[in-house]
């Protein structure tokens, strides 16, 4: 043994390798964890610096349960969540099911398909406000000389469609991101089930249905999962095309705590819904993470 | 054979009509690009000419009032300089959690929720940390800040590419004698390169799309970087929608370049090790 592999740092090489990542995560992720949790029970303003503040208690919290404009953004978050999320699946089904076959082109359609997630959310938004502009957009172009619409409608203005219009562009931006891992998925299944299937002479339907469906489960599960926890992360695309309007139409979680941090400088209110929200977000990630565990051990 | 057709024409219709729902956003933007504030009421898809106009605008501050270059090279450097310190930081615990384990499996699903967690929730104690540690309004405040967003995605990928680096690398350059920091950096690491590689383009690609703490960070117009420098494009005419496109082209190309550089590690980035090839 030589000297070098006695000393301390060897020893403890594998801890000091992980310690810049202990104190980095430690100080911002649980750190600020600690923050938001002491300011959520003061009433702590900032106007360019904070302001002198009393700790108050449960005040903020009560106060968000019965917020109308936090409940409705927990609303509409979870409504596009709950609607964009499934679309998303079965259209991510349907073109990895088209994708896996023997086509032509076949890599150069996957990395064409990538383009909408990795397209910067902010872009993403303003290629959306171009397409739905009532004034000039292409949507209502192709609509109306289509016959299908008679006037011009402003699809982010109105507060019967607005949510819908953000949820189609969630849809276009993350059905890439089922698509690659139904695909992945779809690419690692064994072939010796379909060869047995084809000497049975079964139709694809069957082969879709009794073969393909329930090996593919545990995919279709990760992947709605991911896709669900990722949803409700959805901030840029609204603050950029609606910023939660018309009225409260638009609303999400993620723009609530952001005007009232940053506009109203109520930062102390803001940091009890900050808490409230990842509350939310813990109990649905550990949810999440014990159905995947489940499923990885079968 | 009747319905091996059907499907395969099922197939190549249902590829044109994907193609053309992912791509005509793009393609609309890339019109409207060349399109002066008057064209684009005149004519609804295509432009009468490619005129460069609105690109020649976006980049004099004197006709636009903005300053797209110095937000692109604000982008650039915070991106860069995030890579930089959340690559040197994650890729070695990714290695000391892929070869000892350290801290079990709660330690790296600790380090996975911090991903996991919306941003927003951040928002408050960072802008609070920045503002009193002085750091607000500088490039390093916010490399520091995407550097911690961005170190679980590292140590999640540079673990999945330690793991299939071989052990017996590890044991045959201790029995020579190596001590433990020549065996990660002169025989593992240099067999993770491309993984690597794949890994800091990523970090780059996550850190140049970001918006809302570049928002709450960087509030001079020579410090912003481009996604907030094109989060307002309004002008005397209102809405400036050509110039707007045209900044999002900007934006948006060297991120398509990067990508298409990765292509073979890209998905496994992207679903987070979802998937692997």
């Amino acid at each position: 043994m030589g000297v070098a592999k006695s000393s301390s740092i060897e020893r403890h090489w594998n801890k000091l390798l992980i310690l810049p990542t202990m104190i980095y995560l430690g100080i911002f992720a649980f750190g600020s964890f600690g923050l938001v949790l002491f300011l959520s029970f003061t009433n702590i303003a900032f106007r360019g610096e904070i302001s002198r503040f009393d700790i108050i208690g449960v005040e903020n919290y009560a106060k968000a349960i019965m917020d109308p404009t936090f409940l409705t953004a927990l609303k509409n978050t979870f409504i596009l969540a709950g609607v964009a999320v499934p679309v998303e699946m079965l259209l991510g089904l349907g073109i990895a099911l088209m994708l896996n076959q023997d086509i032509k082109g076949r890599r150069i359609l996957r990395s064409l398909f990538i383009l909408p997630m990795i397209t910067t959310p902010i872009v993403v938004g303003n290629m959306w406000r171009l397409m739905y502009n009532s004034e000039f957009g292409l949507i209502n172009y192709v609509l109306m000389s289509w016959g299908i619409l008679s006037k011009p409608v402003p699809f982010l203005g109105l507060p019967e469609t607005a949510l819908w219009a953000i949820i189609l562009v969630d849809i276009w931006q993350w059905t890439p991101f089922t698509t690659l891992i139904i695909l992945a998925g779809l690419q690692a299944l064994p072939t010796a089930p379909y060869e047995a299937a084809l000497v049975d002479g079964a139709s694809s339907w069957q082969i879709f249905r009794k073969i393909t469906l329930p090996m593919l489960v545990p995919t279709l599960l990760i992947a709605f999962l991911l896709r669900f926890m990722d949803a409700i992360k959805i901030f840029d695309i609204v603050y950029i095309t609606t910023f939660g309007g018309p009225g409260l139409s638009t609303e999400i979680v993620g723009l609530t705590i952001y005007k009232e941090a940053f506009k109203k400088l109520n930062l102390g209110y803001a940091s009890a819904l900050t808490v409230l929200v990842l509350f939310i977000v813990i109990i649905l990630s550990n949810i999440v993470l014990m159905i995947i565990n489940k499923i990885m051990r079968r | 054979m009747n319905a091996k057709h059907l499907i395969k024409i099922i197939t190549y219709l249902g590829i044109i009509v994907t193609s053309i729902f992912f791509l005509t956003p793009i393609a609309y933007t890339f019109f409207t690009s060349f399109k002066t504030q008057v064209e684009i009421y005149q004519y609804p898809i295509f432009p009468k000419d490619f005129k460069l106009d609105n690109y020649f605008i976006i980049f004099n501050p004197k006709l636009s009032g903005r300053f797209i270059l110095w937000n692109i090279a604000s982008s650039a450097i915070v991106s860069f300089g995030s890579m930089i310190i959340s690559i040197i930081v994650g890729t070695i615990a990714a290695y000391s959690i892929s070869r000892y384990r350290t801290g079990g499996d709660n330690l790296f699903f600790m380090i996975l929720t911090t991903r996991m967690a919306p941003p927003i929730v951040f928002a408050v104690p960072i802008f609070l940390i920045m503002k009193y540690s002085g750091l607000i309004n500088t490039y390093l405040g916010l490399a520091i800040v995407y550097g911690a967003f961005n170190l679980a995605l590292v140590i999640w990928m540079m673990k999945s590419f330690f793991d299939e680096v071989p052990k017996d690398i590890d044991d045959a350059a201790q029995i020579d004698g190596w001590s433990k920091f020549h065996v990660l950096f002169k025989f593992v690491l240099p067999r993770v390169y491309p993984g690597l590689f794949a890994t800091a383009i990523l970090c780059i690609i996550f850190a140049w799309n970001e918006f809302l703490f570049a928002l709450l960070l960087m509030q001079s117009p020579y410090n912003q970087t481009l996604p907030v420098g094109i989060a307002g494009f309004y002008g005397e005419r209102g809405w400036e929608w050509g110039q707007m496109a045209a900044a999002g082209l900007i934006a948006i190309l060297p991120i398509y370049i990067f990508a298409l550089i990765i292509q073979r590690h890209l998905v496994r980035g992207l679903t987070m090790g979802g998937v692997k090839e």
